[in-house]
């Protein structure tokens, strides 16, 4: 297969399941995602859809006999599956990393920002050098926007954006290709998470790596992010460009999620929220996952689970939605 | 024969007016509260809006007398609270009650619904028999549209999913028939679809039953979703408050102004619009003195009178308060 260079992470047809006392849960379904070079994805969906899980298991941190993993993931080309232990080692930080969710917690809270900094390197830089560490210590804050005092502080002396921040920074070490961020703002106040995305685009702009963003907030994402897919119930329901799901979202749960944020401008008018709660992963529904929840649900729906189609770039899964309605057409 | 079941009430104001509140750590003094006055109107539902730290929880503790205030005044329908004790307190604490942030964490685990229900009754529904109280539960739950009530009784927290163990919490603070309900942070904890859900039932209490609201959020989009009006917190003080719409669209103190910026909008595509250098600077830190307005650090209007006094807070018209030289 020819490789498109300009593809960073490209995850395949992608299954996890977790085995439980009460049978294995089908936690990810049939999810194909592609990033590219410089790229900003966002991946968005309500706890439970599986988002997390699909990129832990991805990338090889969620590992057998704790899930079963089919499918293929690439990431620079190279097929993620087939890496040794020692070359999956070395291949972190350096082709790509990790901002973890509550990443507030992330800091070893016993440790300097300094020593947990050339842990990271020592354990993924062949050519660490203590000297070299400490410089790139410096550099790293300085471009993060961190006094580089503050390496030597530990990070209960750093305030909530100090340590998101720094644990940017963290990721940020060994210049990595693709940088995956599990719900980087979550715990942050708004001003704070303005701060930080506007501090990753810059940094994107800058040194050209990509991210994939997991967040549950589809307004920001929708706000700053170049592509975005949208999973439910572990899996894909849309995926597109943010001007097109802004423009035209075509599934009816992107629909109601997107509705489920009051604007901030405009005319005001009271929203529903979307009925019901996420289905149970342990019995998933064997049609589609959103079914229950949908004000368009047929039989057809809680029959069989559509296939995600492909509508030029926009892709959705939905039984009542045809190509028309991708060119921008609301339903 | 026992007691009628209480009626329900229409809602008191309550006065916040001047409120301090220190903290005493080792030799370390932080003063959190630096003279906050606010008044919720019976019935009213208005906003709190800041970012972290900036002192809101601890006013919504203060009001519910979790903290006495160093200084200042509560006012509840037209009684002065700020000290009251005993009786007078769970009278009050009756009437005033608190939703919290993690319903996850709020409700005992080890407890069914109907045990948590029953733990939050207030002193007056002592004399209530057992089928009154089951009534009670039944209403409440009924009215925080957990219906069949009798399905959710026996039910235990971690049966139900996070919306539904926010509704419990709210239909627990329903119990005592309140005239204000503090609500710190309702929903951030939920999931995204299932948010306005809770926040429609706020607003359908308030309209049915004239319950009025504290909502604490630093979420703007939302408190002008619920709130009349939006009171705006920095550093222990209200900077800012006025209509909803007015907050959203006319922002004056320019920390507002930088929270309106802040909020994610779908409709501002792409963040190369946005200017970076707004957002720099943290709040000042509260345990050392500050000399003038705490937004003097991060304010791009900066002038010489700023670090010198802190502004009062000025009527601008339109129900809009200001705390800013800026005219």
């Amino acid at each position: 297969m020819q490789r498109d260079e300009q593809v960073t992470f490209s995850v395949q047809d992608v299954s996890v399941s977790y085995p439980t006392v009460r049978g294995w849960v089908q936690a990810v379904r049939n999810v194909d995602l592609q990033i590219r070079k410089g790229e900003l994805v966002g991946l968005a969906g309500e706890s439970g859809s599986g988002k997390s899980t699909l990129v832990l298991a991805a990338t090889r941190v969620l590992r057998a006999p704790a899930v079963k993993v089919t499918g293929r993931v690439e990431i620079m080309g190279q097929d993620v599956f087939a890496w040794s232990d020692k070359e999956l080692r070395a291949q972190r930080w350096q082709t790509f990393s990790f901002v973890t969710q509550s990443a507030m917690n992330a800091l070893n809270p016993v440790m300097r920002v300094r020593a947990q900094m050339h842990d990271a390197m020592r354990a993924h830089d062949a050519n660490y050098s203590k000297v070299k560490g400490d410089k790139r210590c410096e550099e790293v804050l300085r471009i993060v926007e961190v006094p580089a005092a503050k390496l030597d502080s530990y990070p209960h002396q750093l305030s909530g954006g100090q340590r998101q921040r720094v644990v940017i920074a963290l990721a940020l070490l060994l210049l990595p290709q693709l940088v995956i961020m599990d719900e980087p703002t979550t715990a942050l106040d708004v001003v704070a998470q303005r701060e930080i995305i506007a501090l990753i685009r810059r940094l994107q702009r800058e040194l050209g790596f990509a991210v994939l963003l997991i967040t549950h907030d589809l307004s920001l994402l929708l706000e700053v992010a170049d592509s975005v897919t949208v999973m439910y119930g572990g899996r894909v329901m849309e995926s597109g460009t943010s001007h097109q799901l802004l423009q035209g979202a075509s599934h009816p749960y992107s629909r109601a999620l997107i509705h489920s944020f009051p604007p901030l401008h405009g005319a005001m008018q009271r929203q529903e929220g979307i009925p019901g709660t996420p289905p149970d992963m342990l019995n998933p529904p064997t049609g589609c996952p959103f079914a229950a929840r949908c004000t368009l649900a047929t039989q057809e729906c809680s029959d069989s689970m559509p296939p995600l189609m492909r509508y030029g770039e926009h892709q959705v899964a939905c039984h009542k939605v045809s190509a028309a309605d991708t060119q921008g057409v609301m339903l | 024969m026992s007691a009628q079941l209480k009626p329900q009430r229409h809602g008191a104001p309550l006065v916040i007016a001047d409120v301090h509140k220190r903290f005493t750590q080792g030799r370390q003094v932080s003063h959190i509260l630096r003279g906050c006055s606010l008044t919720i109107g019976a019935g009213e539902i208005v906003a709190l809006v800041g970012e972290s730290g900036s002192g809101k929880s601890t006013l919504a503790r203060t009001i519910m007398k979790l903290y006495t205030p160093d200084e200042g005044q509560l006012l509840f329908a037209g009684e002065d609270v700020t000290h009251a004790k005993g009786r007078a307190l769970s009278a009050y604490r009756e009437r005033v009650q608190m939703v919290f942030q993690d319903p996850f964490a709020s409700l005992n685990p080890a407890h069914s619904i109907r045990t948590i229900l029953r733990r939050s009754l207030p002193p007056s529904a002592r004399r209530y028999s057992e089928r009154q109280r089951e009534a009670l539960f039944d209403e409440v739950l009924t009215q925080v549209g957990l219906a069949p009530a009798s399905n959710f009784l026996q039910q235990f927290p971690h049966e139900l999913s996070g919306g539904q163990r926010q509704r419990v919490a709210l239909a627990r603070s329903l119990a005592g028939r309140p005239d204000l309900v503090l609500a710190d942070e309702p929903v951030s904890m939920l999931d995204v679809s299932l948010r306005l859900g809770v926040l429609n039932l706020m607003l359908s209490l308030n309209e049915q039953y004239g319950i009025g609201y504290l909502y604490i959020t630093h979420d703007l989009a939302s408190a002008r979703y619920v709130a009349s009006r939006i009171a705006v917190m920095y550093a222990g003080e209200i900077v800012e408050e006025g209509p909803s719409d007015v907050i959203v669209e006319q922002a004056q103190h320019p920390y507002t102004q930088l929270l309106v910026q802040a909020a994610p909008d779908p409709s501002r595509r792409g963040l190369d619009q946005l200017d970076e250098s707004v957002f720099t600077g943290e709040p000042p830190d509260l345990s050392r003195d500050i000399q003038g307005c705490p937004f003097q650090f991060r304010c791009q209007h900066v002038m010489d009178q700023c670090h010198v006094s802190s502004p009062p807070l000025r009527d601008i018209g339109g129900g809009q308060k200001v705390k800013c030289f800026l005219e």
